[in-house]
């Protein structure tokens, strides 16, 4: 099986074989046409495994997952559809009232700055933007009729004015869908190469706002995103491949190509999602139900959950500055990562680091391609941290100098403090913003961070983490084998999985009768998208829940429903105790009121087609010696010693499973660099992950 | 002068502490956020969570509304007062008050707070308020038209201990809910309060355990130290001068408030010497609410990118004669101030600082036309379930911005954090059918830069098993009560609330007709000033929120953006032509550049 990630500067590649060995192949994005790269990080991955083409490679292929950033991409260049909205009349400006919320998605300095606020172009304009006739209430009851004939003037205004995609979302469509569906009628109808989105289709939940907003967002990108996919499926279909890709939705799970494109806001931000799957699978290999995936690249710092084997979700999530309703993999980001740049506030004169960041280009000062402003990188290796002639495994020579100038030019002197007390200010700053980052996805939320396994992504991470980690007492950070081309591997590790829902707000004691004929909705959708993606009973699961809050409160919470059988008035109790158990878990003892009463607001079903796949290939232990791997010493500086001191540096490469390695010292890979503090040990484990056992004493 | 110039604390360590204060204080919002019961704390972030010193200094404001800041920490030095060298002040205490006579804005916004200790000895104050959803006074809601003095306007506790040595005292929390209508959910809202300050605690407990407390009160003395330094030096750029302006209240009579701002040096001094005498309904605000109107708006426009904290408070000095409006005396009633007295405050102040501003080379760029004019609404009734409910409309998270020095308004940006109810929400939870939801067309100030656009809505109401509701129009009403224009710049739209009774709005919608005109509804209209009301079958509420002022001249606008706003049914082709003086043609898609040269031409000459 081949999993292709692509990804903002690289396309990846992971192929399973059927003897469970991984192999890697690795090309350039080429954002002109994102199959290109596809093609050559195919052609490197076929060239690892030994075999002469991707011809070869893609005719022995059983299974083809993808992720892409063409959604992204699609939104963040503002290159999508064109795209016209049909409301309800009375309502035309609900999308671009965004509740009011004008600070949604921003920093908090950004939102309390009053006089600079603004909101972001709408995707859809409000001069396409068409009130019909009709009128439902909560009910589902029509007060107002639909009249065909508006509906079809409405929709040949939008076509004159050049539409190539609408979103349709009219008050109280998800207790009745008769009206959208009449409006998407007229326009497949009479126009078939039009993109229509449904709100009742596409997020059928209540509160007119946000779902306006996810149909706009499918509407904006599902044009682009289908074109993507068929052109890609051509192209491999040419080259042998005898089945068609499955792609990666940003809850975490596989869907076809047809689905995707009609559903196309699932592909946002997959790729990240495919990561953490990607550390879920390394959980499962070793054994650790609870996962943090923690993500430092050059930008940002991102944080995912993993709870007894179970990816957090986020069924509302902010997407740039709006709320969406289009289950995904839960995330918490801040701006910091190796790129975050150092400076010094000019009223306070306190040193601060990040959010802005230097990007790519010109990067830190250490990258010597312009980057005049000194950044976590450059602190990085002037502590000793990082290798200047073994960065990405020498692929960029870093300027220490550079870099120690900078620091001393911009942060130091003006702070009255020596070059090294800068840097080790800047490495603390960043892993404290991270700290409490992971401090918010964790304690605030009422998990113990003690539970957890701390996952390690991305270039910069293997150098912060660990800091983080002992800061909030997480027992143990993992560097994975894979950590070049980690959402890759989440790729091949990852089912077909169908996401169904619907409102219905009901006040307990619930109904079952009326909860039963709700599952059984969504279930026989689900029975026969499954069957139509060629899956038989026994290869699936279906999951059940409803998503439950106390009257009066806003939070809600996601609670399962076992088994497939018809609920019972006992299982409704279980449900009511299953939930005040969650409930007091997520927000703390007490926060829960039961005498104010529960209400169900949403049902919903998780289908999955389970795919069989080899299991990974385990090497065998050999007891702990690592002096064969140390390829020499260096000066790196510890807080613990508040000076720098002689470390051990080790070669990834040479090190075999079963090593152990004790802090203070540093291993350098092709791809990252790992940072074994002073009560830290690492070893290397049987898959030849690296294991970090953090010290428990407090910095 | 910089943070660090006193040189106590590292500038890494204060750095990294003085986010976490910050943190803390956003913490304990969400935890009020996630357990609160009404509407006003779950989703209208109506709510504050801040940090206090061990004296009551604050500390850190988090995310909070200025004003309860500064209030919260006279009722922490408050409850010093009354507590400390008498029944004594242990760890694990939590403390309720919510007396305007003592440090309250009015009795619905109710403040707990709690001592936080270490090892024994008290280090900091943690302190939250939630607006409950009544108070047992005079109307639902707690916001009273009808009450003349302070003891209509409900339960006053001019401190308490809610919670003992970390017990809940019960029979205390259950005689204050037994005096209001709805105590389930003031329960909820006590416990969230709570809720928030045992988070507090925690966190400053374990920030103390692993620093030390000695730290973190030199940490807490160099921010306060550092915001107090900032303001200064930034009042002091200015040049001495004082700045006028003046506003009324109106409800069925009119008060007039007056302020002047005086800056010396590097302190601001507000006179509100001039200002009526105190009123017989609850308008008034008492003098803390003044200072911390005050308060707020200084660290709006001077200081947006410092931390909040009492370093803000020695710059400022009010000067509010008492009996007047600005500070009221007992037995003066107060319940309505937020959505009136501090509402008009709260666009006063601001209003003479912009004026500073505005003197100002490299402040100019943050003069932003002031906002006056909030209007809202609360309902209760049975629903159309059959259960009795208080709620309150949260149309006024919809207002718009007053425009900006090189920027319009924000349309429908509301008030900061508030969000406002989907129809979807409102219309599943209680009998009411919206009519319409939009943005006002010409409501917003014309202006080179335009103010931005407040909504206007209609709804009746449907399915009530009582064949009605009740209602509180809340807010300042009468004609001069929304955005005011600055440097040539046109006033917005006034913000107003009518009942229409007796209209035909079910004929239509039987007519398969949508009611999206209020003049064509029929019936009788009245104008609704600060007043409880009956929203019977058949009536109609509509709601027009303020907008923003404009910004310079509107013949020097961009005709294209004139266009865009015609476009966008913001501004009418007529208010195009003879406001902005832009011609379009006919298609209205294009502007005619020629006919619109001549148009203004002759407008200015008829100047």
């Amino acid at each position: 099986m081949v999993g292709v990630d692509v990804g903002g500067t690289f396309t990846d590649c992971v192929i399973l074989d059927s003897a469970g060995k991984l192999t890697i192949g690795k090309a350039l994005s080429t954002p002109d046409d994102f199959s290109r790269g596809v093609i050559e990080s195919l052609a490197d991955g076929a060239a690892n495994l030994g075999l002469p083409s991707v011809d070869g490679l893609l005719r022995s292929t059983r299974l083809f997952f993808h992720a892409c950033t063409v959604a992204d991409n699609t939104l963040i260049t503002r290159s999508g559809a064109r795209t016209g909205l049909v409301v309800t009349r009375g309502f035309p400006d609900t999308f671009l009232m965004m509740r009011g919320n004008v600070t949604y998605g921003l920093t908090e300095a950004e939102g309390q700055h009053i006089a600079a606020l603004e909101k972001p172009e709408p995707l859809a304009p409000r001069s396409l933007t068409e009130g019909v006739q009709g009128r439902i209430d909560y009910k589902g009851s029509v007060l107002i009729d639909a009249d065909d004939r508006q509906i079809e003037e409405v929709v040949e205004r939008l076509v004159a004015k050049g539409v190539e995609s609408v979103a349709v979302c009219l008050l109280w469509s998800i207790a009745n869908d008769a009206h959208e569906k009449a409006v998407a009628d007229v326009i497949r109808r009479k126009h078939p190469g039009i993109h229509v989105s449904c709100s009742s289709d596409v997020a059928p939940f209540l509160g007119e706002y946000e779902r306006t907003a996810t149909t706009i967002f499918n509407a904006y990108i599902g044009p682009r995103i289908a074109s993507y996919l068929r052109n890609l499926r051509q192209s491999l279909a040419d080259r042998g491949l005898g089945n068609d890709p499955l792609v990666m939705q940003a809850y975490g799970g596989m869907l076809s190509i047809e689905a995707t494109s009609q559903r196309s806001i699932g592909a946002l931000e997959s790729g990240p999602a495919a990561g953490v799957v990607g550390s879920k699978f390394i959980g499962d290999l070793i054994g650790e139900p609870n996962v943090l995936a923690a993500d430092m690249g050059g930008t940002t710092f991102k944080v995912s959950l993993v709870r007894n084997g179970v990816i957090e979700r986020d069924y509302q999530p902010v997407f740039e500055r709006y709320r969406i309703l289009a289950p995904k993999i839960w995330v918490a980001s801040i701006g910091a990562g190796g790129g975050s740049i150092a400076w010094i506030d000019p009223t306070a004169g306190l040193l601060k680091v990040g959010p802005q960041g230097a990007g790519a280009a010109p990067g830190p000062v250490a990258y010597g391609l312009g980057g005049a402003e000194p950044t976590v990188c450059d602190a990085d290796v002037a502590l000793g941290y990082l290798n200047p002639d073994y960065f990405l495994g020498g692929r960029l020579s870093l300027n220490k100098e550079g870099a120690m100038a900078a620091i001393e030019e911009r942060i130091a002197r003006p702070l009255g403090m020596s070059v090294v007390d800068a840097a080790g200010g800047i490495f603390r700053i960043i892993n404290a913003h991270m700290s409490d980052l992971i401090r918010r996805c964790t304690v605030e939320r009422g998990y113990d961070p003690r539970e957890f396994t701390m996952v390690a992504m991305g270039g910069s991470a293997p150098v912060h983490v660990a800091r983080c980690a002992l800061q909030l007492r997480v027992g143990k950070v993992v560097v994975p084998l894979t950590a070049s081309v980690h959402a890759a591997t989440g790729l091949i590790s990852a089912d077909v999985t169908y996401e169904y829902g619907m409102s219905d707000h009901v006040v307990a004691p619930l109904d079952p009768v009326r909860l039963n004929a709700g599952f059984e909705t969504l279930r026989a959708r689900a029975a026969a998208d499954l069957a139509g993606a060629g899956f038989q009973d026994e290869g699936t699961e279906i999951l059940r829940s409803v998503d439950m809050r106390y009257r009066y409160q806003v939070n809600e919470i996601n609670v399962p429903v076992p088994g497939r059988e018809p609920v019972g008035d006992d299982d409704l109790e279980r449900l009511y105790a299953r939930f005040d158990d969650l409930y007091e878990q997520s927000f703390g003892q007490g926060a829960g009121y039961p005498e104010a009463g529960r209400e169900m607001l949403s049902l919903r079903v998780t289908a999955i087609g389970k795919l069989a796949r080899p299991s990974v290939q385990r090497g065998g232990l050999a007891p702990g010696d690592a002096r064969e791997a140390r390829k020499g010493t260096r000066e790196a500086y510890f807080e613990e010693y508040g000076d720098f001191t002689r470390t051990d540096i080790y070669d990834f490469g040479r090190l075999s499973p079963g090593a152990a390695i004790a802090g203070p010292a540093i291993i350098e890979t092709p791809v990252t660099t790992i940072v074994v503090n002073p009560n830290d040990r690492a070893e290397m484990d049987a898959f030849r992950n690296i294991v970090i056992h953090v010290g428990q004493e407090a910095i | 002068m910089t943070a660090t110039g006193n040189g106590n604390v590292d500038p890494i360590t204060l750095e990294i502490l003085s986010h976490r204060l910050y943190q803390i204080a956003r913490e304990m919002g969400i935890t009020l956020e996630r357990v609160g019961g009404t509407v006003n704390t779950t989703q209208q972030h109506d709510y504050m969570a801040s940090l206090y010193t061990a004296d009551g200094d604050v500390l850190s404001a988090g995310e909070s509304l200025g004003q309860h800041v500064a209030c919260a920490g006279v009722a922490v030095k408050k409850i010093i007062e009354r507590f400390e060298d008498g029944e004594g002040i242990d760890p694990d205490d939590v403390f309720l008050l919510n007396d305007p006579y003592v440090a309250a804005i009015h009795q619905s916004d109710v403040y707990v707070i709690a001592p936080i200790h270490h090892e024994g000895r008290r280090i900091a104050w943690s302190a939250t308020f939630v607006h409950v959803m009544d108070i047992g006074a005079m109307s639902p809601g707690g916001n009273s038209p009808g009450a003349t003095e302070i003891c209509h306007e409900g339960l006053r506790v001019p401190g308490l201990k809610l919670v003992e040595r970390g017990k809940l005292r019960q029979d205390v929390f259950d005689t204050l809910l037994n005096m209001t209508r709805q105590p389930v959910m003031v329960g909820l809202d006590l416990k969230c309060e709570i809720a928030a300050n045992n988070i507090a605690k925690a966190r400053i407990q374990e920030i103390a355990g692993q620093y030390g407390p000695e730290l973190l009160e030199q940490v807490a003395a160099e921010i306060i130290q550092y915001t107090e330094s900032v303001l200064r030096e930034r009042i002091g750029e200015f040049a001495d001068g004082s700045w006028s302006d003046t506003a009324l209240i109106q409800g069925d009579e009119t008060w007039k408030m007056q302020l002047t701002l005086n800056k010396q040096g590097d302190r601001l001094i507000f006179d509100f010497t001039g200002s009526d005498p105190q009123a017989r309904t609850g308008i008034n605000m008492p003098y803390h609410a003044t200072f911390g109107t005050c308060f707020a708006a200084v660290l709006e426009t001077l200081g947006y990118d410092i931390p909040r904290n009492h370093g803000a408070f020695a710059p400022i000095e009010i000067v509010a004669p008492p009996g007047t409006v600005v500070n009221a005396q007992y037995p003066a009633p107060v319940s309505l101030n937020t959505t009136s007295g501090a509402a008009t405050c709260r666009y006063l102040a601001p209003a003479v600082l912009m004026q500073m501003l505005a003197t100002s080379e490299s402040w100019r760029h943050e003069v932003m036309a002031s906002n006056a004019g909030h209007r809202f609404a609360r309902h209760a009734g049975v629903n159309q379930y059959g259960r009795y409910y208080v709620s309150s409309l949260s149309e006024g998270a919809i207002d718009g911005y007053g425009a900006r020095a090189g920027k319009d308004g924000v349309d429908s940006g509301g008030r900061g954090w508030h969000s406002c109810q989907n129809v979807e929400w409102v219309e599943q939870n209680f009998p009411i059918l919206y009519l319409f939801r939009r943005h006002l067309m010409d409501g917003a100030g014309a202006g080179r830069y335009r103010g931005g656009a407040g909504a206007e809505t209609a709804l009746t109401v449907h399915d009530a098993p009582e064949g009605g509701i009740k209602g509180v129009a809340l807010g300042v009403s009468g004609l001069r009560n929304s955005g005011q224009g600055v440097f040539g710049g046109l006033s917005a739209a006034p913000s107003l609330l009518v009942l229409k009774e007796d209209t035909a709005v079910w004929d239509a919608i039987r007519e398969n007709r949508h009611p999206e005109d209020v003049e064509a509804m029929g019936g009788t209209s009245e104008m609704l000033p600060y007043c409880d009301f009956d929203l019977r079958d058949g009536g109609v509420l509509y709601m027009r929120m303020a907008s923003g002022g404009g910004y310079g001249d509107p013949l020097d606008r961009d005709p294209e953006a004139v266009l865009r706003d015609v476009v966008n049914g913001i501004v009418s082709a007529e208010s195009a032509r003879d406001i902005y003086g832009v011609a379009l043609d006919d298609s209205e898609t294009r502007v005619d550049d020629a006919a619109t040269e001549a148009l203004r031409a002759r407008i200015r000459k008829q100047r």
